[in-house]
């Protein structure tokens, strides 16, 4: 099975770029990485009917400490994350995959997983807070292991 | 009564920025906009940087402008160190900024204005019955990304365009490429002006007193560079002279400093393009131009929608225009060799969104003094103005009506936001 990552984040804004960063370090281990920012619809470009895709980003949870590793699949990616923030540019990267979805039959068909990491401190800057910092590793680890299964 | 109407979460995490309309029993007591500023951190933390260096941190202010940072930046740090790139570099630069321009554009139009005028909460929900618009959005706004990844570089930072040119250039055959989809497009561009055509423009935010601010073409032909600003009530200044004329004033309640000219809000985008420069269109751009002529009106913010899809057709046969000069002039060398002087620079560009200011100081190498202004820094206070007419003559209406209303405004000029985080809730 072909898998395509995608490291979504704004790495201007401390934890907002862990993804980003968590994207390089894979595809310097010859990932296949597509790095989106905060433009999922750059996937629509790149996008080769890989039949899995591996989402990789920040998110905000009151719930979960810091640093947390959550791994989300197929449906339950859309049913449980909110896309809390639209900015007035653009629309969330959930909402941006499901409409390419509705577009695309091979995507439509595709594995999905979130993994997306608790962050702290989401302010302009460009260092991740400890936590985040130390989530990196297990989140490479995880995602080598999803790519292998 | 105190209505706290949020826009969208322009987010600082620790309160949901957006649009706050106070209204009390007499009516709108005030109305704040609060949007993060960015640019102020860039400025600070490229002080001090080499210059290269410097370069490759400006386009990461904005993952959806980086080509008009980094093309902007770089105009500003060759005009420091005296260096006047080639006139094929120069239109391969434009080349590159009109992807920008046709992203943007398509984004803007068909995923956000779209839905409010049809009465959908998001493009989601109106796939089924516009599936169509959706498809032409993403179709428009791919090929303003291939452009930028083919001559910016795939990553979104444009390393690709650097001093004195391009690290490398794309290859005649990949020119070619380009130029067949551009031509692919250009229908639907002009669908887009007809579609947009079609939406109203609310009469509650006419305002006479709009003046509107946009670069002089430097070749005479409407477009994204340009040596002087033209101001729609006659005036010109050169750039160089833009502290005098667009004076950045801090205001009480606003995070964001506000600009203003002669002590007045001014508009900057699309739409101050055209009026100022409608005159220079060509093409099939001109002949829609010419068509709808009434509805691009200067004292109506909502004729900035139909302004980006005018500019969808126009800079769509621009480019193409532009690959054929560089194909005639093929091969091209891809850079000049620069020397890293120390001098002062200032470039002002068309963004997407209008006026985008870069001031740069080279000292022995490092940039030693860079201010930025951002049209959608430039736009607040005008933003101000006009949801503040919206919410005058809408403050009794049901609070959702009056939410989207503001919200409508607010979209009309395309603020840019997206500096500001994007991270899911879970």
């Amino acid at each position: 099975m072909r898998t395509l990552i995608l490291a979504l984040g704004n790495e201007l804004m401390r934890d907002d770029g862990v993804g980003l960063k968590i994207g390089r370090i894979l595809a310097e281990k010859g990932y296949n990485v597509l790095e989106v920012g905060t433009d999922i619809f750059k996937l629509q470009n790149y996008y080769n009917g890989e039949e899995r895709i591996v989402i990789i980003d920040a998110i905000l949870s009151e719930k979960f400490e810091p640093g947390k590793i959550i791994h989300l699949k197929g449906e339950e990616v859309f049913e449980k994350l909110k896309a809390e923030i639209r900015s007035a540019h653009f629309m969330g990267a959930i909402d941006g995959l499901k409409l390419m979805m509705v577009l695309d039959e091979r995507l439509a068909k595709a594995e999905i997983h979130f993994i997306g990491i608790v962050a702290k401190e989401v302010e302009l800057g460009m260092k991740l807070s400890k936590e985040v910092e130390n989530a990196v590793p297990k989140v490479v680890e995880l995602i080598e292991k999803i790519v292998r299964s | 009564m105190y209505i706290p109407i949020t826009i969208d979460h322009i987010a600082r995490v620790e309160g949901k920025g957006g649009v706050e309309i106070v209204i009390d029993d007499s009516g709108v007591k005030e109305v704040k906009l609060n949007i993060i500023e960015g640019p102020r951190f860039f400025e600070a933390i490229t002080v001090g940087k080499k210059l290269d260096e410097a370069l490759a941190v400006y386009p990461r202010i904005c993952s959806f402008c980086s080509a008009a940072h980094k093309l902007t930046a770089i105009e500003a740090a060759e005009k420091a160190i005296g260096f006047t790139p080639r006139e094929e570099i120069q239109k391969i630069r434009e080349l590159l900024y009109i992807g920008d321009m046709i992203e943007s554009h398509a984004l803007h139009l068909y995923l956000l204005v779209l839905p409010d005028y049809l009465g959908y909460p998001d493009p989601l929900s109106m796939i089924d019955r516009y599936k169509r618009e959706i498809e032409y959005a993403l179709k428009l706004k791919n090929i303003g990304s291939k452009i930028m990844d083919v001559l910016g570089s795939r990553a979104i930072h444009q390393e690709n365009a650097i001093l004195g040119g391009f690290g490398k250039l794309p290859s005649r055959a990949q020119f070619e490429e380009l130029k067949r989809e551009l031509k692919e497009i250009l229908p639907l561009a002009e669908y887009t002006v007809e579609l947009f055509a079609k939406l109203g423009q609310f009469s509650e935010v006419d305002d006479k007193e709009n003046v509107h601010m946009a670069v002089k073409p430097r070749d005479g032909v409407y477009g994204i560079y340009g040596d002087y600003i033209k101001v729609s009530d006659g005036f010109e200044f050169p750039v160089e002279d833009y502290k005098k004329w667009i004076v950045e004033r801090v205001v009480e309640h606003s995070f964001a400093k506000h600009s203003f000219y002669k002590e007045k809000p001014f508009m900057v985008g699309a739409i101050s393009r055209i009026v100022n420069n409608a005159d220079l269109l060509y093409g099939r751009a001109k002949g829609l131009y010419e068509k709808y002529k009434d509805l691009f009106r200067y004292d109506n913010c909502f004729a900035n929608n139909l302004a980006q899809a005018l500019e969808l057709v126009y800079f769509t046969e621009k480019a193409i225009d532009i690959i054929d000069e560089i194909l005639a002039k093929w091969p091209i060398r891809e850079r000049d060799s620069v020397e890293i002087k120390d001098g002062f620079g200032i470039s002002i560009t068309e963004a997407p969104r209008g006026l985008l200011v870069y001031a740069l100081e080279v000292k022995d190498g490092r940039v030693s003094y860079a201010d930025i202004i951002t049209p959608t820094a430039m736009n607040l206070a005008i933003m101000e103005r006009h949801v503040r007419l919206m919410a005058e003559k809408h403050y009794q209406d049901d609070p959702e009506r009056l939410k989207l209303l503001s919200e409508m405004v607010v979209r009309a000029f395309d603020p840019c936001i997206s500096c500001s985080v994007h991270v899911v809730k879970f």
